[in-house]
């Protein structure tokens, strides 16, 4: 049972730090490392993908990767407890291995991106893929590729904010525009408050030689997709990520097919074109 | 062509011949009605049957298999081990579902190892059907009743004899291997074998399918669908009796330590299928699960492979607790353009 040749079976990888992530205490980001160096090459991953995240005896969770290509010699994955596989994951302590699958799915257009501006929106934890995008973007090399890079993010409580020291870096770069908003601040709270669709129309970024990418909640896409309209950004320019139940990752099981697609291997990543194109099953 | 005729009075021996050193698979009579089953007596083997109740796939893509066996967080490293295996008296709608769920394994290039190698192990004897049964509708979804699509060997029933024709390389080295009880067929036999199955066609009562994929597509907010999914138990033998349906699930099992990682089959009907682990549930009601197996068949697979995922076996429709024809839900969506 060889992971390069069986796509059913998962990479062993060590869990090399945990961080609890907010105040609910219900997300932890898991810093995974290889024990093979012959799969970490094998793993090669775009932002914008995901993996199976595998634990033996439990099951596995489609999760996306959060860490950027260009962070070598270890994988992030951003996991909320929710049911067994995941409340397990959370169980776990740094040192042991578990296992992961992938990279599954299609990523960000980036070669599309290159050369634009590109407007990164997103919401809550859905946020993950985007941190992988925005690494990836100002990575030494890469920054020079894309145009202006505005990054908006917001959650519900500034104790609910994913990557709170990344975030300040980000914000005291000059070649970033990052905007962090809360939906209702805290007494220490000095930032911004305000909905994300709201905090996006008052930023107003031009849809100009831009493309912009969308990541959150059903109800914050919900309202914000009228903001993104409004600015001028076209269906084939405005960039999604869908969520649905997954079982095997590589378009057999049948589980995560909408219309003729399946969200696993034509996407997650999609254009607003292409689903409003699909009926409405997510 | 290497076309044999084999004398039904030889029809133990072959099948005891072919079951030397491999796994015969063949329908044989349980008490719940003919089934597919692994053959140690060759007396027991039942060509007469149709369609068996359910379909041969289990033979390439198991109800349940092991995915890989593990202990703690260490995966057993042995790879898959597979049976030489005979799969005889499959009728030609079962053996073309083989020919579409190849394209689903290998799709866009990414092979699903444990279905390819049940496949590359098993070698497929095909029956041409005389005399359809009463839910049949293969001529109407591109089969018919010699269909040679993904069978290695075709058989024709003549009466007091079989034809054998081989399909494929490997379907000619099994019948050269039996050619012992064999004679070379005559211009006679093959006139008779061609008669038969022609005589077969005459018999299928033709179904109206959509042609039109973009009425298909808008038959997507059709009242019709609410008017059948009130129907619908959600029970999914439809799924299960399927030879095309391909769906499945992926769960662990463990004991004392040890465990392994299993697929089994399952179902769109199903209301769990697509519940997302927040409680969020894009199929919500019977109506869109039970219109999601219609039109995944008839309009997704269509777009995605060139052909509709259906055979027309009719065991959807022989096995509904619930009555559903498939036949006559196509028939509405095929009526109108606009389906209300």
């Amino acid at each position: 049972m060889d992971p390069i040749t069986n796509p059913y079976v998962p990479y062993p990888v060590r869990i090399d730090e945990v961080t609890i992530e907010n105040d609910e205490r219900d997300l932890k980001t898991f810093k995974l490392v290889f024990l093979d160096p012959e799969h970490e090459k094998a793993f090669a991953y775009t932002p914008g993908q995901f993996a199976e995240l595998s634990v033996l005896g439990k099951g596995e969770s489609p999760i996306g990767i959060a860490s950027s290509p260009t962070e070598e010699g270890y994988l992030l994955f951003t996991v909320k407890k929710t049911g067994v596989v995941t409340g397990e994951l959370h169980s776990l302590a740094e040192g042991e291995v578990i296992g992961v699958r992938g990279p599954l799915g299609k990523p960000y257009p980036i070669d599309r991106m290159k050369g634009k501006n590109v407007v990164l929106v997103g919401g809550g934890f859905a946020f993950t893929t985007l941190r992988a995008l925005t690494q990836y973007m100002i990575a030494d090399g890469n920054r020079s590729e894309f145009g202006e890079i505005t990054v908006i993010y917001g959650a519900r409580s500034p104790g609910e904010l994913l990557y709170k020291e990344e975030l300040k870096a980000w914000e005291a770069r000059d070649d970033l525009k990052t905007i962090i908003t809360v939906d209702k601040g805290d007494g220490a709270w000095k930032g911004r408050e305000g909905f994300v669709p709201t905090v996006l129309e008052e930023v107003a970024p031009s849809s100009k030689d831009a493309l912009m990418a969308v990541c959150g909640p059903p109800i914050m896409i919900k309202f914000t997709l009228p903001v993104v309209e409004k600015l001028g950004f076209a269906p084939s320019d405005t960039i999604l990520s869908l969520e649905m139940r997954m079982k095997c990752g590589i378009g057999k099981c049948g589980r995560c097919n909408i219309g003729s697609k399946y969200v696993c291997k034509d996407g997650p990543v999609f254009t607003l074109e292409e689903l409003n194109a699909l009926p409405a099953e997510f | 062509m290497l076309e044999v005729t084999l004398d039904k009075s030889k029809l133990q021996e072959l099948l005891k011949l072919l079951g030397t050193d491999r796994r015969l698979v063949a329908p044989v009579v349980d008490k719940l009605g003919t089934v597919f089953s692994e053959i140690t007596d060759p007396s027991l083997v039942c060509l007469e049957a149709v369609n068996t109740n359910l379909s041969p796939k289990e033979t390439v893509f198991p109800q349940w298999e092991t995915l890989y066996t593990f202990e703690g967080n260490q995966i057993d490293k042995a790879e898959l081990q597979i049976e030489e295996t005979v799969l005889f008296g499959v009728r030609p709608c079962d053996a073309r579902a083989f020919e579409l769920l190849d394209r689903v394994f290998t799709w866009d290039g990414v092979n699903d190892p444990y279905y390819l190698k049940r496949r590359e192990k098993t070698l497929v004897v095909a029956l041409a059907c005389n005399a359809p049964g009463e839910a049949c509708f293969c001529t109407s979804v591109g089969g018919s009743p010699a269909s040679e699509s993904g069978a290695d060997v075709l058989g024709f029933d003549l009466g007091d004899c079989l034809l054998l024709r081989a399909l494929t390389d490997r379907g000619k080295t099994l019948l050269n291997s039996v050619s012992s009880l064999t004679t070379a067929a005559t211009e006679e036999e093959k006139k008779a074998a061609q008669n038969a199955a022609s005589e077969a066609e005459k018999l299928l009562k033709p179904v109206a399918v959509p042609e039109d994929l973009a009425a298909l597509k808008e038959s997507f907010d059709a009242e019709m669908w609410k008017e059948l999914g009130l129907k619908c138990l959600g029970c999914g033998v439809c799924a299960y009796a399927c030879p095309t349906c391909h769906c499945f699930d992926i769960t662990d099992e463990v004991r004392k330590g040890a465990g392994r990682r299993v697929r089994s089959w399952d179902t769109c009907a199903f209301s769990l299928f697509t519940l997302h682990g927040s409680g969020h549930n894009p199929r919500t009601t019977q109506d869109e699960r039970y219109r999601q197996r219609v039109l995944h068949k008839f309009l997704y697979c269509r777009e995605n492979f060139g052909e509709a995922f259906c055979v027309g076996c009719g065991r959807c429709v022989a096995s509904c607790p619930a009555g559903l024809d498939l036949r006559a839900v196509l028939e509405r969506l095929a009526s109108t353009a606009k389906v209300t």
